[in-house]
């Protein structure tokens, strides 16, 4: 947890693997995305989790610790325009008109969960064994402060990112 | 989930609601929230069919509290 002290809070309980804080950075910035969505290809990423589940809350016009969690339907005859499935701090919109249900995973109210290893399928939902890879430490070259894809190596073959 | 998808195209995507709005249940005869009922369902319904329409995503998985 310490190796990702500045943008992740996590916790086993009975359905969380991690949860990112909202001032987290997801893809736009790169390395949350690369860190955790990513497959373990070969060279270019080779850190990403490789998660199986993104899991997301679907607010219910209840509320959080962080906030109202803003429904789809506030009353029967609503979610009937695209505004409805943009509401509230889990579909927020932020800067540059990126909005969060497409960036969920940076807020408090969603969470992944992964295998225990990249690329075994996690084989039991909401149980504390899928613990995320990123759980674990990572090699010296990924501290908290340095989150972002290690330096290229003269030993790395050359791939084409993206 | 977007960029998570973009970025791993077999991750799989999973709503889970923890509550619902207070509507969700009633009836003209029975004025309390009922949780387990089908207006949820259809609530669920919604919400899966706003992420495909609006957002271009596919529902993988859905929990309940």
């Amino acid at each position: 947890m310490a190796w990702f002290c500045c943008d992740l809070v996590c916790f086993l309980g009975a359905l969380v693997c991690v949860t990112l804080l909202p001032d987290s950075h997801w893809c736009t910035s790169g390395p949350m995305a690369c860190l955790l969505a990513d497959p373990p290809l070969p060279s270019s990423r080779p850190q990403g989790a490789n998660l199986d589940i993104l899991k997301v809350e679907i607010g219910g016009d209840t509320q959080s610790t962080e906030a109202t969690e803003a429904s789809h339907m506030h009353t029967r005859d609503d979610g009937v325009d695209e505004a409805a499935y943009n509401r509230g701090y889990e579909v927020r919109r932020g800067k540059g008109g990126n909005s969060l249900l497409h960036n969920s995973s940076q807020l408090p109210g969603s969470h992944c969960m992964c295998s225990p290893q990249p690329g075994i399928p996690a084989t039991s939902l909401n149980t504390p064994l899928n613990i995320c890879p990123s759980q674990r430490p990572f090699p010296p070259t990924h501290t908290s402060t340095n989150l972002h894809r290690r330096a290229a190596r003269p030993s790395d073959p050359v791939v084409d990112d993206d | 989930m977007t960029e998570a998808k973009k970025r791993n195209p077999n991750i799989k995507l999973y709503g889970l609601s923890w509550g619902a709005p207070g509507w969700i249940g009633q009836t003209a005869t029975h004025n309390e929230s009922n949780f387990y009922s089908a207006d949820n369902i259809d609530y669920h319904l919604k919400w899966i069919q706003g992420a495909r329409q609006y957002h271009n995503l596919t529902i993988d998985y859905l929990g309940v509290r």
